[in-house]
């Protein structure tokens, strides 16, 4: 729990840091659509190039985007072992009893294993190096346009922002639980299943309890400064589009149509 | 049981941006059956020193010796189960860890944990539950409908149900009246009597000179002093410079000194104090 490192802001200063937040979230966006393009081993290895220039310009240490993979590591290999399995086209290369083992559903399964990776890698970069905050004011700012229809973008904003500043607090919160059942004899990682499930109870029931009181309390402070989602407000922050922004943009906008426009060649 | 400490190091997410050296070579050896307060600002170190004693965070350099038992960065947690028996940790505002249905089956729930059979650990809930000024009338209510003080009480037999050998607390009586902090305090000293060894965060100094024998002074993860109570409260000028205050009585008796008054400033009773100035006055 305490190394988690998934979506964590890291607080340093690089070339990436400094963009701004709306080209990030944009930029995240083409690239995560682009991933789904099958443009063959050459389509992936030039996102894999990108996305490695990408961490190498935000500074990122391999043992931090090693991190970042690891959790999801169990959920990949279920994926990978039911498509191995269930893919059946393509010519057969291994038949063990019932299991049939297709040269194409190897091909997939690579595919889909270096999607997951390219998408995990970019997510963690855009996380690590946007503030939180800046990253609801990118949101709110991209939505925008969507207010002429009564999209309440305001509102979604404060929800993304007010959900992403709780969650190092609940993170706090569940460890300082843990250890206080811990202290009480409680073994979480220990013992036979009904014990796993009443170790877990003892955690959920005070954390669900804390976060309500939290949810409350944060209610009423909003409602006691009169907060109206419909006023009118000025921001203390200002994004400002830069040069360097736009040149980043055509740069992920090149890479992007390049894959895409292979994936109809090939 | 006593307590050592040797070099202990702590460092959280050691090898990240997010580094923090907390414990910078503590050197400590708490005596069984004392009565210690511990004290320091906010970030000096406490609560992490504190978790170190029943091995919620292991050392991230040398040792913690518990009676025969150590602790290195190297063990591994479950061999340190029978540890967390013998020293119990009440963290600050425990009213959060209750979670049963009623606080009958909250108390026991520590006691059975460490495996003793659940009639012997309703007897001990029962005897428990008197202790922190509670009647038998409310084994069966739902922790959830007390108020804040009594959600805390309950905490609290919660740990003391299971019957430990060194009682660490940390603040225990933050929010709490002055008559409840007042008699969970008389209660820990009681505990104290029966030959229990307590460690006391606290930022009460008032506490600290009615109650405990020892003071710890932690400042910036290192162990600046280790004394008698009533050896700290004489340098004032240290205190100062930590902008710790005086109890309300050594000042007060430091006061009248200044104002020419003979009196002892161990003096930690209200009506030995009352006695000595009257008897100074009719001087």
């Amino acid at each position: 729990m305490n190394n988690l490192m998934f979506g964590k802001y890291i607080p340093i200063d690089s070339f990436i840091h400094r963009l701004d937040p709306r080209l990030k979230i944009g930029s995240l966006l083409i690239l995560l659509i682009t991933v789904f393009f099958d443009a063959g081993f050459i389509g992936y290895g030039i996102l894999a190039v990108f996305t490695i220039i990408m961490a190498i310009l935000s500074k990122m240490k391999v043992s931090q985007i090693i991190k970042a993979i690891k959790p999801m590591l169990f959920m990949m290999a279920f994926l990978m072992f039911f498509n191995l399995l269930f893919i059946q086209r393509g010519n057969l290369l291994l038949q063990l009893g019932f299991i049939k083992i297709y040269d194409q559903a190897i091909l997939q399964t690579a595919y889909i294993f270096i999607r997951l990776i390219l998408i995990i890698i970019m997510t963690t970069i855009l996380t690590a190096t946007t503030k939180p905050l800046d990253l609801t004011l990118g949101i709110e700012h991209l939505l925008s346009p969507f207010k002429k229809i009564g999209f309440p973008t305001h509102e979604v904003a404060m929800m993304i922002s007010i959900a992403l500043r709780f969650i190092p607090t609940l993170l706090e919160e569940t460890q300082r639980i843990m250890k206080a059942q811990a202290s009480r004899g409680v073994e979480f990682s220990e013992g036979t299943l009904k014990e796993k499930i009443m170790s877990i109870v003892s955690l959920i029931i005070p954390l669900f309890i804390s976060a309500f009181q939290r949810a409350e309390d944060l209610a009423n402070a909003m409602e006691s400064r009169n907060y109206n989602p419909e006023a009118k407000r000025t921001r203390y922050k200002q994004l400002h589009w830069r040069t360097t922004d736009t040149i980043s943009f055509l740069c992920v906008i090149t890479v992007s149509s390049l894959v895409i426009v292979m994936s109809f060649i090939l | 049981m006593s307590i050592t400490f040797k070099e202990v190091e702590h460092i959280y997410s050691e090898n990240t941006p997010f580094a923090y050296h907390a414990l910078k070579g503590v050197h400590l050896n708490i005596r069984s059956g004392s009565m210690t307060a511990l004290i320091g600002h906010t970030g000096s170190g406490k609560s992490t020193l504190i978790q170190h004693i029943n091995a919620l965070l292991l050392p991230t350099k040398g040792e913690v010796h518990i009676e025969d038992i150590v602790i290195t960065a190297t063990d591994k947690p479950e061999t340190l189960k029978p540890l967390r028996k013998k020293a119990g940790l009440v963290f600050q505002f425990p009213e959060y860890q209750l979670f049963e249905e009623t606080i009958l089956k909250d108390i026991i729930f520590g006691p059975k944990n460490f495996g003793i059979e659940e009639s012997e650990a309703i007897k001990i809930a029962k005897k428990t539950l008197k202790l922190v000024g509670l009647d038998e009338s409310y084994l069966e209510k739902s922790p959830f409908d007390l108020s804040g003080g009594q959600k805390r009480r309950v905490a609290i037999a919660g740990i003391l149900a299971m019957d430990p050998d060194i009682l660490i607390l940390d603040e225990p009586t933050a929010g709490l009246d002055p008559q409840g902090a007042k008699e969970m305090l008389t209660l820990f000293k009681k505990i104290n009597q029966r030959g229990k060894t307590i460690i006391l965060v606290s930022h009460d100094m008032n506490q600290v000179l009615e109650y405990c024998d020892d003071v710890i002074v932690m400042n910036k993860g290192k162990v600046e002093k280790h004394v008698t109570v009533l050896e700290l409260f004489k340098e004032t000028e240290y205190l100062t410079s930590l902008s710790i205050d005086l109890p309300i009585i050594t000042s007060f008796i430091l006061e009248l000194n200044h104002k020419g008054f003979h009196i002892d400033p161990s003096i930690k009773d209200i009506d030995v104090l009352i006695d000595v100035i009257g008897g100074q006055i009719n001087e």
